[in-house]
């Protein structure tokens, strides 16, 4: 009798999993790994969209100091503060050479050229586009936006930079 | 006579068992493999954006409020050249020498001899392309392209970035009439 008890709890040990509880621990399994995955994923992205960002904030820097650049030729060629500076109220484009403002026919993506150097006219195309916007906001003051726009694996960014150009030379 | 519950388990049931699991690990450890190497690539970029960030920075501010004494340059980084300088006058500081050297195999960028990019990075081309400099009218503009790549790990974590910005001198000075 007890024998054959011993028996019976043998066999119910020995019937492994059922179907429901195999399930069970493979949902369990999924649940641990999915966000590990997800996680793992949106890690690159941020990494890249890090790296990006760096380069987009330098090509905006890039974009105020040539203006200014430009308004400072003015001045040195005695013609009035922004002479060289209008016809951008609806965006313009500059490279870091241009000894004036380049009228906006689309906006192209910059360019790399074999020295290494961001331009509009040789290399291959980057995935940065650069538009300048000059508005007056004042005879005697002029808004300067720089806008950075790009895209990257989860969709499209833009990095804008805005500078205030001032009339002070007496 | 052995009773059921002693029998073990078959070979066939050893190799089932033994193949899902090897499964699972292998797996398991590929996403812990990627999720290794991603980490490295982020810590990277980390350094590149560090370095970049300061040594960029901290020449643009001192060139803004300077005279750029050195003369005109073109830009030539891509061309095997391992060192490039920039001499200016600060106001404040006095002649201030920057200077990019690539001689020993890892590109540091100093001020006046002292390195402003660490050896965690390797500045694989930069270059000072100064347009304007001297009385020829036209405000000085220094353009720097450079490419950053970070060291340590395998090559296949290793990143590479590329910007460039340029700076403009606030000095009137020396072309104003």
């Amino acid at each position: 009798m007890s024998r054959h008890q011993d028996s019976s709890n043998c066999n119910r040990r020995q019937r492994g999993f059922t179907l429901i509880e195999a399930l069970v621990a493979l949902t369990l399994l999924g649940v641990g790994l999915i966000p590990a995955f997800i996680q793992a994923s949106n890690s690159i992205a941020l990494a890249d969209s890090v790296q990006n960002s760096l380069v987009a904030t330098h090509l905006a820097q890039e974009g105020v100091e040539v203006v200014r650049a430009i308004r400072d030729d003015d001045w040195f060629a005695g013609s009035a503060f922004g002479a060289s500076l209008g016809g951008c109220a609806s965006g313009c484009l500059v490279q870091y050479d241009s000894p004036s403002l380049i009228p906006l026919t689309d906006n192209p993506a910059l360019k790399r050229d074999q020295t290494g150097l961001f331009n509009y006219d040789s290399g291959t195309a980057t995935i940065y586009h650069r538009m300048v916007t000059i508005t007056p906001v004042s005879p005697h003051e002029l808004k300067v936006v720089v806008s950075v726009t790009w895209t990257e694996r989860t969709g499209a960014k833009h990095f804008d930079v805005e500078d205030h150009l001032f009339d002070w030379l007496k | 006579m052995k009773t059921d519950a002693q029998r073990g388990f078959s070979l066939i049931e050893l190799l089932v068992a033994a193949a899902v699991f090897t499964y699972v690990v292998a797996s398991i450890g590929g996403l812990f493999v990627t999720a290794i190497n991603i980490q490295r690539r982020a810590t990277g970029v980390q350094k590149i954006e560090e370095n970049a960030q300061f040594a960029l920075e901290s020449i643009a501010r001192e060139v803004r409020v300077s005279t750029v004494t050195s003369g005109d340059t073109d830009c030539n980084p891509v061309d095997p050249v391992a060192t490039a300088t920039l001499t200016i006058q600060h106001p404040v500081n006095g002649a201030v020498t920057y200077r990019y050297d690539r001689s020993s195999g890892v590109g540091i960028l100093y001020r006046n001899d002292q390195a402003i990019t660490s050896s965690d990075v390797d500045v694989a081309s930069f270059a000072f392309c100064v347009s304007g400099s001297g009385h020829d009218g036209h405000q000085t503009r220094v353009t720097m392209p450079v490419t950053i790549q970070s060291l340590g790990g395998s090559p296949s974590t290793r990143v590479t970035v590329s910007l460039q910005t340029t700076v403009t001198s606030r000095d009137l000075t020396t072309d104003l009439k």
